[in-house]
């Protein structure tokens, strides 16, 4: 073997070793929540911190879905909060993208500045004054709220996504079919709306990801009825009594999986399609 | 502009919420920890967020699943994210902790003291926020077409060169993208800042979005909340400006 090639190896191997390294950095933290989760409760706090549990045991998820009346409850609430903020950002987005692809009037190229900037509006700074007309309104603690708030947030910049997808479907297609004397409605539904499916599987994830892991309007605005998942565990990390870990880990993972086997789904588009303009928060 | 607060009668207060938190020493603090924030917080992940793409855009073997990996800390919640690194920098019972004092440190108190805590909400944030800068520079990266860079190695350009004058180019507008937005998303932290440090210790971590939370959801004073508020969106707004523009000007040609 002569030398450059063995400068090669060489190489490739400090870059292997550099790749391990950024893997070991991204997952280390999850993988000790994970495992955390299946320790019992003196493993948690021994020390040294043990990487594999020692004793593994299923009892704090047990004690998770038994023993904490709030989770269950919690967990529903996310759920339908995400389905919901989806399923409402799909039925506004499709057709306003289409209107905003195919009518390129100067009053739509307008609204879709505006689209970009509210992208960019910091939420914390509506909910000062929307927390006392939600009171008065008796909105507050209420799963409507959330999924109307998140709904308006995505609306934007999922509007956006949607519009440079239908912009690289060829019109003339769509004209065939208005020569054919097709409606606009069926061209929308019976064309552009088949055609948009795989795009849409992406989206309605970005959104519902969005909608389950979302922290702050789920803090300010809910308390007992409407709570979602983040809410309780940062409750129960902030709690008085003290943290109760093995629990909190165990919720953890529950809240926590869903969240990631959603990104790993929709990566590719994620890491190949999201050049629009910016995507994730 | 009023001093709303929840029963008492609304009346119109000019600019006096504005004079009110100018001259209040708290919200002039939180002011500066969130610039800080922001520089070093962006800065990190920018840095960072760039190498690991750079790296990645070499194709290992696997490829798919690395990225699947890499990716993985931008799927938690911003309440996950302050659990967890709660327990990693536990000062009795977290695993750094153990691995510093393995490596011949003394242990260092995370929570209570100042210094120590913002470099720990900077670690923290620059953890969950690397593959959002990932996922904007990658792309950009293997862009890039292969004999370009080979033709620069040919010629002898080392790696900083083939950075500098063959890849720089190519993603600076991913870049500067990248940085806008990350800036834009670091001013509006604020779930994992609060489940991390809840703005302390002696409001080290208070950043804006704190202050404004403590302002008007724990103390109910709306009208000065509502100024913070005005002044995180005229920042934002002055950030975001060129990026709205560039966009805007890219919806206008199209």
């Amino acid at each position: 073997m002569n030398i450059l090639n063995k400068k090669k190896i060489f190489q490739s191997l400090f870059y292997y070793f550099l790749l391990i390294c950024v893997v070991i950095w991204s997952i280390i933290p999850i993988y000790f929540v994970v495992s955390s989760s299946f320790k019992i409760p003196r493993d948690i706090f021994g020390y040294p911190p043990s990487i594999i549990p020692v004793e593994t045991t299923l009892s704090n998820y047990v004690n998770l879905f038994i023993d904490s009346p709030e989770f269950m409850p919690a967990i529903r609430n996310s759920g339908i909060v995400a389905l919901s903020s989806m399923l409402l950002t799909i039925v506004i987005c499709l057709p306003a993208a289409y209107v905003f692809s195919r009518y390129k009037q100067s009053l739509f190229r307008q609204i879709a500045i505006l689209l970009i900037a509210i992208r960019m509006f910091p939420p914390l700074v509506i909910s000062v004054p929307l927390f006392p007309i939600l009171n008065q309104l008796k909105l507050s603690d209420n799963q409507i709220i959330l999924i109307i708030l998140y709904t308006t947030f995505e609306v934007s910049i999922i509007t956006l996504i949607l519009k440079s997808f239908i912009d690289s479907i060829p019109f003339e297609v769509e004209e065939a079919a208005y020569i054919d004397g097709a409606r606009m409605d069926q061209v929308f539904f019976y064309m552009i709306l088949p055609l948009s499916k795989p795009v849409l599987v992406g989206i309605s994830i970005l959104v519902g990801t969005y909608a389950w892991n979302e922290f702050q309007f789920a803090f300010l605005f809910t308390s007992v009825n409407a709570k979602t998942t983040p809410v309780l565990i940062g409750e129960m990390v902030g709690a008085l009594t003290g943290i109760q870990w093995g629990i909190l880990f165990a919720a953890s993972v529950v809240q926590f999986i869903p969240a990631l086997l959603f990104l790993w789904i929709i990566q590719n588009q994620l890491i190949h399609g999201m050049a629009v303009g910016a995507i994730k928060g | 502009m009023t001093d709303f607060k929840p029963g008492a009668p609304i009346n119109f207060v000019g600019l006096s919420n504005f004079k009110r938190i100018l001259s209040d020493p708290n919200f002039i603090n939180s002011f500066w920890t969130t610039l800080k924030f922001v520089v070093f917080g962006v800065a990190t992940q920018m840095i960072l967020g760039t190498l690991v793409a750079l790296l990645l855009s070499r194709q290992f073997l696997g490829q798919k699943l690395w990225l699947s990996l890499i990716l993985a800390p931008m799927a938690m919640s911003p309440a996950l994210l302050g659990t967890t690194w709660k327990y990693l920098l536990n000062t009795e019972f977290g695993p750094i902790n153990y691995a510093m004092l393995k490596l011949g440190m003394t242990p260092i108190y995370w929570f209570t003291n100042s210094t120590y805590a913002f470099l720990a909400l900077i670690i923290v944030y620059t953890w969950n926020q690397i593959p959002g800068v990932f996922i904007l520079i990658y792309p950009s990266i293997i862009s890039v077409p292969k004999e370009l860079k080979e033709a620069a190695e040919i010629d002898g350009a080392n790696k900083l060169q083939v950075f500098s004058h063959v890849i720089f180019p190519f993603i600076r507008s991913a870049l500067l993208i990248a940085l806008i937005f990350r800036t834009v998303i670091a001013l509006r932290a604020f779930g994992e800042i609060l489940v991390l440090t809840k703005g302390g210790p002696f409001r080290a971590t208070e950043v804006l979005s704190i202050f404004l939370y403590k302002e008007g959801f724990v103390y109910f004073n709306w009208g000065t909340s509502a100024a913070v508020g005005v002044v995180i969106l005229l920042v934002t707004i002055v950030v975001a400006s060129p990026q709205i523009r560039l966009l805007a000007r890219q919806m206008i040609l199209d």
